[in-house]
């Protein structure tokens, strides 16, 4: 079992407002106890219309020296817009 | 009947009206058959040992006995040394000597290791509240739930699950620490709150309840500041550390000390978060100096971003 170095990437296909931003964090920022067992939590602000935002997640990394992508799940939490993923915190190599 | 209505009346004699007279003042004065007396009390005394375990039955829903597994040793429940498994109910104390271990199973909620030299029991167990008393050792919850459906009472305060894992020690006295390993959890004391969130961790002191949480990863001259300011109240020397030392994740232990310290020193902490991360919109100085609830929750709900 080797620890996945993740390095995620998050594609927002959305009506970008001027003031987008988007915040990574630890999932204890999601405030939310089912993020307990997310890798990580991320919330998006200043988009037009945040309901009809889409975002996808895809975690990279070498496993045995073989470069693996790992698609995460992304879960809407309660607080305002912040969306966690939770998938493998670790993957089998 | 015509033959009966010719006969000639004759009086009775005396001796017959005595006897009649006795036999009924016998009849007045003898008791209830036992027999049918005995019926009912035996009726009564069935209907209300039925009525008392029906009572205990919906009283008592299931899940009230956890489990109990063995994991190392010879671990106790009620005194009885537990094989395999056992069952533990509310009122009863599980109890591990120096190479015993065994795990708890929370209802349906989550687990609990219960580690070497500890004396844990159980107070309330509802779907509603499960609740534990750590009087010494140590604990390692996984709770799965919503919050403030789990909770464990020490001698220095209760923590609040908030949806965690988590491990919590403690003495008799009350000195203890809990570190977080996922999620959040809340350690109350006497209105005294400390909020602890993954890879964090906070002491516990007699009288004093809970500690300022930090961070495991935050910088050894932090943590010792924190010994000697969470308890000893030593003052500016340790503030000053603190202040100096923070990084931008050690606002969790900044964010604390807001409504710890004196007045007069509260502006200072402000400053240093400010200095660390931006203040967000709806945080006033004003208003954070005051200590005003809301403006508190807003910030720390924004500092969590970096924590």
């Amino acid at each position: 079992m080797l620890r996945f170095g993740i390095a995620a990437c998050a594609m927002v296909a959305l009506a970008f407002a001027e003031e987008f931003t988007f915040t990574i964090g630890s999932p204890v920022a999601a405030q939310d106890f089912r993020a307990k067992v997310a890798a990580f939590a991320f919330r998006t602000e200043g988009c037009a219309d945040p309901a009809k935002s889409r975002i996808s997640a895809t975690a990279e990394g070498l496993v045995k020296g073989a470069r693996r992508s790992v698609a995460l799940k992304v879960v809407a939490m309660s607080k305002s817009m912040p969306c966690t993923r939770a998938g493998p915190r670790k993957v089998n190599g | 009947m015509q033959f009966v209505e010719h006969l000639t009346p004759v009086e009775a004699p005396d001796a017959i009206w005595s006897s009649i007279e006795a036999a009924l003042q016998e009849n007045r004065s003898s008791p209830t058959p036992a027999v049918p007396r005995w019926r009912w009390a035996f009726a009564v005394t069935v209907m209300l040992a039925l009525a008392g375990a029906a009572y205990w039955r919906f009283a008592q829903p299931p899940g009230t006995r956890w489990e109990v597994v063995r994991l190392d040793g010879a671990p106790s429940v009620a005194g009885k040394p537990v094989r395999g498994t056992g069952r533990i109910a509310a009122g009863e104390w599980i109890e591990t000597d120096a190479s015993s271990r065994a795990r708890v199973k929370v209802g349906e909620i989550g687990s609990v290791e219960v580690a070497p030299s500890t004396r844990l029991r159980v107070v309330t167990a509802r779907p509603g509240e499960h609740r534990l008393a750590l009087a010494r050792g140590e604990i390692r919850a996984e709770i799965s739930a919503p919050p403030k459906l789990f909770f464990v009472d020490t001698a220095s305060g209760t923590a609040v699950d908030l949806g965690c894992e988590y491990a919590l020690s403690t003495d008799e006295e009350g000195f203890g620490l809990l570190r977080v390993t996922k999620g959040w959890v809340s350690f109350q004391w006497k209105g005294i709150e400390s909020l602890v969130p993954a890879g964090a961790s906070c002491r516990t002191h007699p009288q004093a309840g809970p500690g300022i949480p930090y961070f495991d990863d935050a910088p050894e001259s932090v943590k010792q500041a924190l010994e000697s300011f969470g308890f000893e109240k030593t003052g500016n020397d340790a503030l000053s550390v603190i202040l100096a030392e923070s990084r931008v994740r050690d606002t969790l232990t900044l964010w604390h000390l807001l409504s710890r310290v004196e007045e007069g020193d509260r502006g200072r902490i402000f400053d240093r978060i400010a200095a660390l991360t931006p203040v967000p919109a709806g945080v006033s100085r004003e208003q954070a100096l005051k200590l005003d609830p809301q403006t508190l929750n807003r910030w720390r709900e924004e500092l969590a971003w970096t924590w």
